[in-house]
């Protein structure tokens, strides 16, 4: 089945998904500041309700790429992690992270991330 | 209110005033010059970024609330080890509603025992979205920088410090 998710190609921010074995990856690329939020609101919007309707049990989100995200941006990725927490308590899906060393923002956002939701976030530093 | 920098320190071997216009795309560059600046004075890729983040984000909030005014930005890098400093200060109009609503998010993420609340600021910002944004928070708890305010008549001026680096290179 293919996702209904809209690839977003802003002139600074890229961002596309695909349905890989049971788990839906998105791969972001670029800065997600002001100019690219209404975009991602979008994105991360049908990410949650293509995650739904096909029942995955992981969402992996690919920020290798991305040099720097905004406070605003950022608070989009708590509000739509704290809708895959489910309303019992029981996360509706896994949210994977895979992050870039050399782009040291990630570790400090990221991490924050995870403490917001551990049961629902993980994180993999990517060597490429 | 402002820190005053002890008569001893050493001057800045880098400064830079910005008369930023409103246009919020400016400040995606800002940050990368800063950052930049920062690594090459204090070689340190960890701090460079973690004022980096801090440049961002108190300018992208100068922008939006100047109104058509321009923001201004004053930048200064001190290199020195555990006595390095750098300063990012933004001063921009301000509404009073605006001004009396940074005075308190700054003092209170000042108070020491907030330093440890991220979460329930990220919990609040879900909650209450349009009263709780994430910018100066973040300058405290992921960059690291002590924050500090003062109000004009009808201005106000947000600064973030760094002191100290994780390099004895600089």
């Amino acid at each position: 089945m293919e996702l209904k998710i809209e690839r977003v190609r802003e002139r600074y921010f890229k961002a596309k998904a695909s349905l890989e074995e049971g788990q839906i990856v998105a791969e972001l690329t670029g800065t997600a500041d002001i100019p690219a939020r209404s975009a991602l609101q979008k994105f991360l919007g049908e990410l949650g309700d293509e995650a739904a309707r096909h029942a995955v049990s992981k969402v992996v989100i690919d920020l290798y790429e991305v040099e720097f995200m905004n406070s605003s941006c950022f608070k989009d990725f708590v509000t739509w992690i704290n809708r895959a927490q489910g309303e019992d308590g029981t996360p509706n899906y896994q949210i994977h992270f895979l992050s870039s060393a050399e782009m040291h923002w990630q570790k400090r956002s990221l991490h924050a991330l995870q403490s917001f939701a551990p049961d629902v976030v993980s994180i993999e530093v990517v060597e490429r | 209110m402002s820190d005053s920098v002890p008569s001893d320190r050493a001057e800045p071997a880098a400064s830079f005033r910005l008369h930023c216009p409103k246009d919020v795309r400016v400040v995606s560059t800002v940050r990368r010059f800063a950052t930049e600046l920062c690594r090459h004075y204090l070689h340190d890729a960890e701090t460079a970024s973690r004022v980096g983040v801090a440049t961002h984000e108190l300018l992208e909030n100068a922008v939006k609330y100047a109104g058509a005014d321009e923001a201004l930005l004053d930048f200064s890098v001190t290199p020195g080890g555990a006595d390095a400093l750098v300063d990012v200060r933004t001063t921009n109009r301000a509404s009073d509603e605006n001004i009396t609503r940074v005075e308190r998010l700054v003092d209170l993420l000042e108070r020491a025992e907030l330093r440890h609340s991220y979460r329930s600021m990220l919990e609040a910002s879900v909650t209450e979205p349009q009263r709780f944004g994430l910018g100066l928070p973040r300058v405290v708890a992921e960059a690291e920088m002590n924050l500090s305010c003062e109000a004009g008549t009808d201005d106000i001026e947000v600064g973030a410090r760094l002191s100290g680096t994780g390099s004895d290179e600089d």
